[in-house]
């Protein structure tokens, strides 16, 4: 066996290992409307800023919460992997609610069963008018079979966000 | 030697193509979305791929041209010169032996024109029929007189290919697909040339006809990793059956290839691949090509014990999003490793180009 055959050999090797590792982390399927609302999230992480408290100290990091649900959260962290300066200012975590202390912004894909406490002070998203959670700011529609959102601009205001006005303009205000 | 696994890669390359060219265009991967405006996502319709939403079709159409080239000489791994190939007559006190000829092809170049149409049933259900035009060339040294060096063309439509593809799972971060087709020997197999076997027109070698002349079936399975590394392996066979009307059989393939894309930019994602391809070599034999005496082959390329092998290849491309409806890809490939039941021809390089509209 020559040099070359074993260099291929174990580029070959390689290659398949890469594969059959990522396939060991591969999850559910995603529907693409879901992939489309994990990719406004990503936006809005672009198009909000945040104050920083207190102002004089670093930037805090901006903590996303997902209600659990393993594709969609599996999707979105592979966004944020990709895409981790979504947020030019600061470092972005992404963890499920029942897990997280504190929320910069929170998911919500169904009514939740109870009060979260975590979500006092985030930015609410829901995936449909048909959840249901108090001080929602963002809520997403389909209309014409392409998926909107509304924001909620009283509950937005809320939390001393600044929302750009690319993304103000592309809303249905409420 | 060469045709049947020209074939078997020609076939494999749009198989790839056409399926993955899909996935791309409806944006599918988390690369993909990642990567979205507000303004991309205001435009996107929430309808997946297949189903019936005014900016998806569930026709793909492709063409792609195909160039192979085979240059030299191996016995193995080991490099043998064209002379050593070429038997010099009977006053040149050269021995004959299984191993040299009095003919020997010196460059054997084989282009491929396919059409493919695909249609999509639904999400997990693709079609496609595919159909072949193939130019081929040898260019030929001999000892025979007034046949030292000469050229045999051929050109023709090739074994047309119907397949069914089927999407086994779809997540987030992968896809696999199972793809089953059948390969119809509507290529000829009676092809003719000027050899110097005889005067006039003659049965020319196995390299040189444009189809198989049974039902083959290939199969294929590809995996596609969608998540921040785009990644797609395919792993496939082309079983053949029977015998043809000429009494011989090409041999089966089986390959592995992969495929990395760099996702640079949306509108040009260059890629590389590797793969690996093993060939059987012919069973039964076209006794036409024989000649009398203690040696009846009188070109290597007319024994078919002397095809097949292994072969390790390199391939380089890049893909143009030239519009959300079409692309242009094209693609280089040199092999890396031959291993090839010789003395046969060695594969030099090969190119591709594909003009696709996908689903």
């Amino acid at each position: 066996m020559t040099w070359t055959l074993k260099t291929c050999s174990v580029l070959l090797t390689t290659l398949v290992l890469a594969i059959v590792l990522s396939t060991a982390s591969a999850d559910d399927a995603v529907s693409k409307q879901d992939k489309l609302k994990a990719a406004y999230l990503l936006n809005f992480l672009t198009f909000i800023e945040w104050p920083n408290t207190p102002e004089d100290k670093p930037l805090t990091p901006l903590y996303i919460c997902l209600q659990d649900s393993a594709p969609f959260d599996q999707f979105f962290r592979s966004l944020i992997n990709i895409k981790p300066g979504a947020n030019s200012k600061r470092e972005l975590y992404v963890s499920r609610l029942s897990d997280a202390t504190h929320c910069d912004l929170t998911y919500f894909h169904r009514t939740p069963s109870s009060e979260n406490s975590q979500v006092e002070g985030s930015i609410v998203v829901l995936s449909s008018d048909q959840v249901s959670q108090k001080n929602a700011a963002i809520i997403f529609y389909v209309n014409d079979n392409k998926l909107r959102f509304e924001i909620v601009m009283n509950n937005i205001r809320k939390y001393g966000v600044t929302v750009s006005s690319e993304l103000l303009k592309l809303a249905k205000l409420k | 030697m060469n045709l049947g696994k020209f074939r078997h890669g020609l076939w494999a390359l749009t198989s790839l193509g056409l399926i993955y060219s899909g996935s791309g265009f409806a944006q599918s991967t988390p690369s993909e979305f990642a990567e979205m405006s507000l303004t991309d996502l205001f435009a996107q319709s929430i309808n997946e791929v297949g189903s019936s939403s005014p900016d998806q079709s569930p026709w793909s159409v492709a063409i792609q041209r195909s160039s192979v080239e085979f240059k030299g000489y191996l016995d193995g791994d080991d490099r043998v010169s064209d002379d050593e190939v070429l038997w010099s007559g009977p006053n040149s006190g050269e021995l004959r032996t299984d191993k040299n000829f009095p003919v020997v092809p010196g460059k054997i170049v084989q282009t491929a024109y396919l059409l493919s149409v695909g249609y999509a049933f639904n999400d997990s259900w693709r079609a496609h029929l595919t159909v072949p035009y193939l130019e081929q060339s040898t260019d030929h040294i001999s000892i025979i007189p007034n046949y030292n060096t000469f050229k045999i063309k051929t050109s023709g439509v090739g074994d047309m290919l119907v397949s069914a593809s089927y999407r086994l799972s779809d997540s987030a971060l992968s896809d696999w697909w199972l793809t089953v087709g059948l390969s119809i020997p509507t290529g000829s197999i009676d092809e003719e040339g000027d050899t110097p076997r005889a005067p006039g027109d003659q049965q020319l070698p196995y390299t040189m006809q444009l189809g198989s002349g049974t039902y083959d079936v290939p199969i294929e399975i590809n995996y596609h990793a969608k998540g921040q590394h785009d990644i797609s392996l395919a792993l496939a066979a082309t079983i053949r059956s029977g015998t043809n009307s000429r009494g011989y059989r090409l041999g089966n393939n089986y390959s592995l290839a992969g495929r990395y894309k760099f996702n640079f930019s949306k509108i040009l994602k260059p890629y590389i691949g590797l793969g690996a391809r093993y060939s059987d070599s012919i069973h039964g034999a076209d006794t036409s090509l024989l000649v009398p005496g203690a040696y009846p082959y009188p070109a290597p390329i007319t024994n078919p014990d002397l095809y097949g092998g292994i072969k390790i290849g390199a391939q380089a491309g890049i893909v143009w999003h030239m519009s959300h409806r079409y692309r242009l890809a094209a693609e280089i490939g040199k092999p890396l490793y031959q291993n090839l039941n010789g003395p046969q021809t060695k594969e030099d390089w090969q190119s591709s180009i594909l003009l696709s509209r996908p689903f």
